[in-house]
């Protein structure tokens, strides 16, 4: 796709994780920003990925078994007899 | 317990990792409790996208540890002790999959990924790029998904299918995905513990997340 004054939708889709990550060129993010503001479907799909964000972060589970954490101390006490 | 707290970015943090390590290296098993429940869990994660089952991830993460412990007195705090372990891991699993012929290194994974053709939606939802007036534009734009208590998913079975499709994700898209997504880890501390360069990272990063959510879209919306 040729780069054209105005960004398109084709290319919005595209660049959309650059424009998150703070990873534009002033050009570039001028013209991202001038299409988001005048095109509500690229606005939803910019809603659709953040809201994509943010389920992904509610997998995060902290649980630890606490096997593991029995195993891992009983690493920590080998070295430490190592260690002297 | 406000010593061991994660303090963010910039100096606190590295006041209290500086106290942490010291405790360490006395040989302070609260200490070493602190960091194993901070991070295990991640860790274990990161594991899972090298390796191919819950057992050796967790054998990889009990090296890892071992080698966290091992290398203590040479951490120069040139990254962060959580990039560092962090590397540990990618490095001990990274081993551990080659050696078990389960995986081939994650430079040539991520190479691989790289080099496909990749579009965030399919081509055929943009208008033409002859088209008169709107070309490239949304032909059939995003569909809004349902998120109210009657949709076709709960909100249980959205975060199953999320969970999937991590899962389904070409590997180095998954250990991006994952380690910004899921564990919250900047993105310079994902290149440096994969080795990527930002760009790199970034491509990967847009993949993973632009395949998620066409799957959100395709099972969410009406």
């Amino acid at each position: 796709m040729t780069t054209l004054p105005e960004m398109p939708c084709a290319e919005f889709v595209e660049r959309v994780t650059d424009y998150l990550e703070g990873a534009l060129s002033p050009d570039d993010l001028q013209r991202l920003e001038s299409h988001l503001a005048a095109c509500a479907k690229c606005a939803l799909y910019l809603r659709q990925l953040r809201d994509t964000l943010e389920l992904t972060g509610e997998l995060r589970d902290e649980h630890l078994t606490p096997e593991m954490r029995a195993e891992l101390r009983d690493v920590f006490a080998r070295w430490r007899a190592d260690r002297g | 317990m406000s010593v061991l707290r994660t303090a963010p970015d910039g100096g606190d943090r590295e006041a209290s990792e500086e106290r942490l390590l010291d405790r360490l290296r006395d040989g302070d098993e609260a200490a070493f409790d602190h960091l194993v429940v901070l991070h295990t869990p991640g860790l274990l994660r990161l594991a899972r996208t090298f390796v191919s089952t819950q057992a050796v991830a967790e054998e990889v993460v009990q090296e890892t540890w071992l080698g966290v412990l091992r290398g203590i007195d040479r951490f120069e705090g040139r990254s962060s002790l959580r990039t560092w372990i962090y590397r540990i891991l990618a490095n001990r699993a990274q081993t551990r999959g080659v050696v078990e012929h389960r995986t081939v290194p994650f430079a040539t994974l991520a190479g691989r990924e790289l080099g496909e053709d990749f579009t965030a939606v399919g081509p055929e939802r943009f208008l033409p790029a002859d088209h008169d007036r709107w070309p490239h534009h949304w032909a059939a734009p995003p569909r809004r998904w349902d998120v109210s208590p009657e949709a076709a998913l709960s909100h249980a079975e959205t975060l199953r299918l999320v969970q999937r499709e991590i899962a389904a994700l070409p590997a180095a898209q998954r250990a991006v995905v994952t380690m910004r997504d899921l564990e919250g880890l900047d993105a310079d501390e994902v290149c440096t513990i994969l080795d990527l360069t930002a760009g790199n990272q970034r491509v990967l990063l847009h993949r993973g997340r632009s395949r998620i959510r066409a799957a959100l879209e395709a099972h969410l919306a009406p």
